[in-house]
């Protein structure tokens, strides 16, 4: 069977001091270096790439490589509210369901380990090189309306609606923002403690990412389901530089 | 010839005619156990794990309160805390039910009610749960969602089966809170000041489960009760016996007390798993090689006479869905683990019993 490969492309100079890469949260990134033709970052794009990784690696020596991973591992499962609803304790009570079944964060904490194993190899073969590594965290989710404004342009998210008998453009209710923030802050805590542990540098996304709600800014949101536009990418290389700068910035 | 009493005695009072000939172990039982309808519930020590698939598979409801959420079906959990009606795990003693029923209806409130370990807030009545509390609000919340599932199965239970499996329990003198395992050996420290050993007697065991069913009548008068014995020898004791010595101690203890307590007690039967499995007539294939273990063979023969000496309608039961036996109780382990989930190593995964652990 052929495969076609994506790829391999480096977006920005190539000398370029910091390297970003990582799952499709990174297009963000490319977007605003190709935009603002910006020399400080380059990033690295098509991660389905099978020699992707042996890329960054090798095109990252000697500079700042940062990991931006995944950060939809919620969403692909839990976009649609379950059936049957659960909650966790840190969800604000006012906006959550007591009927609900309450599961454990340790439960949810230990779903998500497994898809951060890979980061943690990656993150000691950069070490062992002559790199500084940063993980930054992911966007965070996007309100109600947003996403369900965004969902019919979504192809994996109106098969998923299929799949569970919505048809004609219906789909199931959408999760309630408490109950998705609740678990994007649970996988960046895991993925702080990978840095950490890993002796690696986490960066958080910026509250100014955030509204009231604690939902991704409109401004800052693309147009789909999930990811954020270059915007935010913006803010967030201007919060690696200044973390580049800081003298104790593995503290 | 002179007439006596065993001349009226039927043929299954004599050993030669109802065990050393013609041995049927249905003869055992001599009132009805289950009926069709019933909404059963079971709590016990691993052995009693083991009728699950057979009610679910005789077309009876069995009572399940508290679940693991099917959002994370390759998320197992250890130790039993699926096998039963809700997550209690196994539960050895007559002690360790009764308060689990006070505990959860909110009469009994042990001074200690949970271990702070690393980051997690461990339950010292559930020490191997999985995924512990990470917060003391989180274990609060979770607390009161289990104790709420245990009423509601003890409520909607029609009949509740209780399998005695030990008499051994380490305690808190301060308020006698009863734990399911030694201090230390799942979770939690030994703390020779605060956890003491103890072996329950008749008496404590009568008295303990007689309160049980007087206050489980509180929350539901009409629940039938079965009790049976766990043919499953002791994996350590405590005392200074030999774990043979000591099994038969706790063995005499928890079947002197469930017929005083069947005896005594309207609507408690007791069912003789323990004798048809430890009976002189059990076959060498009823045991493993380590002859603790007891076999599928053993538990289909139970089964097989709890089934008959039941009123069930067993002909238009589907059985698909229904548990596969030999499931109960099993653990795999997740491919990464941290934290305590490590501590709590593939022996305890795979471990059926907490019990078990006081070997590792």
């Amino acid at each position: 069977m052929e495969i076609d490969t994506p790829s391999l492309v480096i977006t920005g100079s190539v000398r370029a001091p910091v390297l970003i890469a990582g799952h499709s949260n990174v297009n963000c990134f490319a977007e605003s270096v190709l935009v603002d033709a910006r020399d400080d970052f380059k990033v690295a794009r098509s991660v389905l790439n099978g020699g992707y990784w042996d890329f960054v690696l090798d095109q990252s020596v000697g500079s700042v490589l940062v990991f931006v991973w995944n950060g939809n591992q919620f969403n692909s499962r839990f976009l649609f509210r379950p059936d049957p609803d659960f909650r966790l304790w840190r969800e604000t009570p006012e906006t959550t369901p007591r009927s609900s079944v309450l599961v454990p964060e340790e439960l949810v904490r230990a779903w998500v380990r497994p898809s951060l194993a890979r980061l943690r190899f990656l993150i000691r073969s950069a070490l062992e090189g002559d790199r500084r590594v940063v993980i930054l965290g992911t966007p965070p989710p996007k309100s109600e309306e947003w996403v369900a404004a965004a969902l019919p342009r979504e192809t994996v998210f109106v098969e998923k609606a299929k799949e569970l008998g919505f048809v004609g453009g219906s789909h199931p209710p959408i999760s309630r923002l408490s109950f998705r923030l609740a678990l994007w802050e649970i996988l960046q805590e895991e993925m702080h403690r990978v840095a950490w542990e890993s002796g690696a540098r986490f960066l958080a996304v910026s509250e100014e990412a955030r509204d009231r709600s604690g939902a991704l800014r409109p401004e800052m949101c693309s147009l789909d389901v999930t990811h954020a536009n270059a915007q935010y990418a913006r803010m967030m290389m201007t919060k690696i530089l200044t973390v580049l700068v800081d003298e104790d910035w593995h503290g | 010839m002179a007439s006596h009493p065993y001349g009226k005695q039927p043929r299954k009072s004599f050993w030669s005619r109802a065990v050393a000939n013609e041995w049927n172990p249905k003869e055992l039982v001599t009132s009805s156990m289950l009926r069709s309808g019933d909404r059963v519930v079971s709590a016990g020590s691993c052995f009693a794990s083991n009728m699950v698939p057979y009610i679910e598979e005789w077309g009876l409801t069995y009572v399940r309160t508290e679940e693991p959420h099917p959002a994370f079906p390759e998320m197992d959990e250890n130790l039993g805390y699926r096998s039963f009606s809700a997550a209690y795990g196994n539960i050895y003693t007559a002690r360790q039910l009764l308060q689990l029923l006070r505990r959860a209806t909110r009469s009994f409130a042990p001074l200690v009610d949970r271990w702070h370990v690393e980051e997690f807030v461990v339950d010292p009545f559930r020490p191997g749960l999985r995924y512990p509390a990470r917060s003391d609000e989180e274990f609060n919340f979770l607390q009161q969602q289990h104790f709420d599932a245990v009423v509601k199965a003890f409520q909607t239970a029609t009949v509740l089966v209780f399998t005695l499996g030990l008499t051994e329990a380490w305690v808190d003198p301060r308020d006698g809170s009863t734990f399911p395992s030694c201090p230390g050996t799942v979770a939690g420290e030994f703390d020779p000041l605060v956890h003491h050993f103890a072996n329950f007697s008749v008496d404590d065991t009568v008295d303990d489960l007689h309160a049980f069913i007087r206050e489980l009548r509180e929350v539901n008068a009409n629940v039938r009760i079965i009790l049976t014995v766990s043919p499953v020898p002791l994996v350590a004791t405590a005392t200074d016996n030999h774990v043979l010595v000591a099994t038969t101690y706790s063995k005499s203890v928890l079947r002197v007390a469930a017929d005083t307590v069947a005896s005594a007690e309207a609507s408690v039967s007791y069912f003789p798993a323990y004798e048809i499995v430890t009976g002189p007539q059990a076959t060498v294939d009823f045991f493993e090689k380590d002859r603790r273990s007891v076999t599928k063979a053993a538990v289909e023969v139970v089964m097989d006479a709890l089934k008959e000496s039941s009123a069930i309608d067993t002909e238009s039961i589907d059985v698909a869905g229904s548990w596969p036996r030999g499931q109960a109780a099993k653990g795999v382990l997740p491919t990464e683990t941290a934290g305590l989930q490590a501590r709590l190593s593939s022996a305890v995964a795979e471990a059926e019993c907490d019990e078990a652990l006081l070997e590792s």
